[in-house]
């Protein structure tokens, strides 16, 4: 199961496809690398604010924050969901750059929303 | 529940979940601080979102109003590998008891290399946080029969 990402385009990858826990029940683990290409600008670590997720519209507990190198993989888990949820997430990752010898600070949105279908 | 209180209560209820899942990871953590927590409170990240002037830039693509945090900063003895835990607030205390557990629990796989904190008595997989009837508890991810634990133990009463 994947997520496009419609912020930038990236793939956002869920690892697996939901594992049944309990009949109807399941958790979307998800994983995220922030592409080599803009890694290699990014001086310093990543501050992740953690991912924000909305089930059915309600809003849901964040996974955690980090801060941390630009070639971790982040990931986390949503859940517990149900067959026929509509998903909606979004994370926030601010870092430095350098680009061309010029350094600034830059961030990274990731949000998308996932319909949980068998 | 005042602001000293609802913080104190959540140190507390770390230090419950690190006390049972330390010894499984075969480590010690300390908890630095415990704050309230939004975007604007990323870690490390203050003076970059001063630099973006953008205390809420990702409330634009918000899909809703979103909940508050307690963030509880966490490291090993000697002050390495910092990480952070949350503890969601406006939903049930066991909700919010099974997500501070998850990320504690994932905190301290990462410090000690997969060693499965805590461990399945059955299996020796890592158990996963769960809110069954009302409770938090540990069980076991593959057979809900087999193995099931309070993240909490008796002593840590709940409070409203």
């Amino acid at each position: 199961m994947r997520s496009k990402d419609r912020e930038n385009g990236q793939q956002w990858i869920l690892l697996h496809s939901p594992l049944l826990r309990r009949p109807g029940t399941s958790t979307l683990p998800w994983g995220y690398k922030i592409f080599p290409e803009l890694g290699a600008i990014i001086t310093g670590q990543v501050a992740e604010r953690g991912m924000a997720w909305w089930q059915n519209g309600q809003a849901r507990p964040w996974n955690a924050p980090h801060l941390i190198s630009p070639d971790y993989q982040f990931h986390g888990t949503l859940g517990p969901v149900w067959w026929g949820d509509d998903i909606d997430y979004n994370d926030f990752f601010v870092f430095r750059v350098n680009v061309g010898g010029q350094t600034g600070t830059a961030s990274l949105t990731i949000a998308g929303t996932v319909n949980v279908r068998q | 529940m005042a602001n000293e209180r609802l913080l104190t209560h959540v140190r507390d209820t770390a230090e419950a979940i690190l006390d049972r899942l330390g010894s499984d990871g075969c480590t010690h953590v300390n908890i630095i601080k415990v704050a309230h927590y939004g975007t604007e409170d990323m870690p490390g990240a203050d003076r970059l979102l001063l630099e973006l002037h953008s205390g809420s830039a990702d409330a634009d693509i918000s899909a809703g109003e979103s909940l508050s945090h307690v963030r509880i900063t966490l490291s090993e003895s000697d002050r390495k590998n910092i990480g952070y835990a949350l503890y969601p607030l406006g939903v049930s205390e066991p909700d919010a008891v099974v997500a501070l557990a998850s990320h504690i629990q994932d905190y301290i796989t990462e410090i000690s290399s997969g060693q499965p904190a805590p461990a399945c008595p059955n299996h020796q997989h890592p158990m996963i946080a769960e809110a069954v009837d009302g409770l938090p508890v540990w069980r076991c991810p593959h057979d809900a029969t087999s193995y099931v634990e309070p993240i909490l133990g008796p002593p840590h009463a709940y409070r409203s």
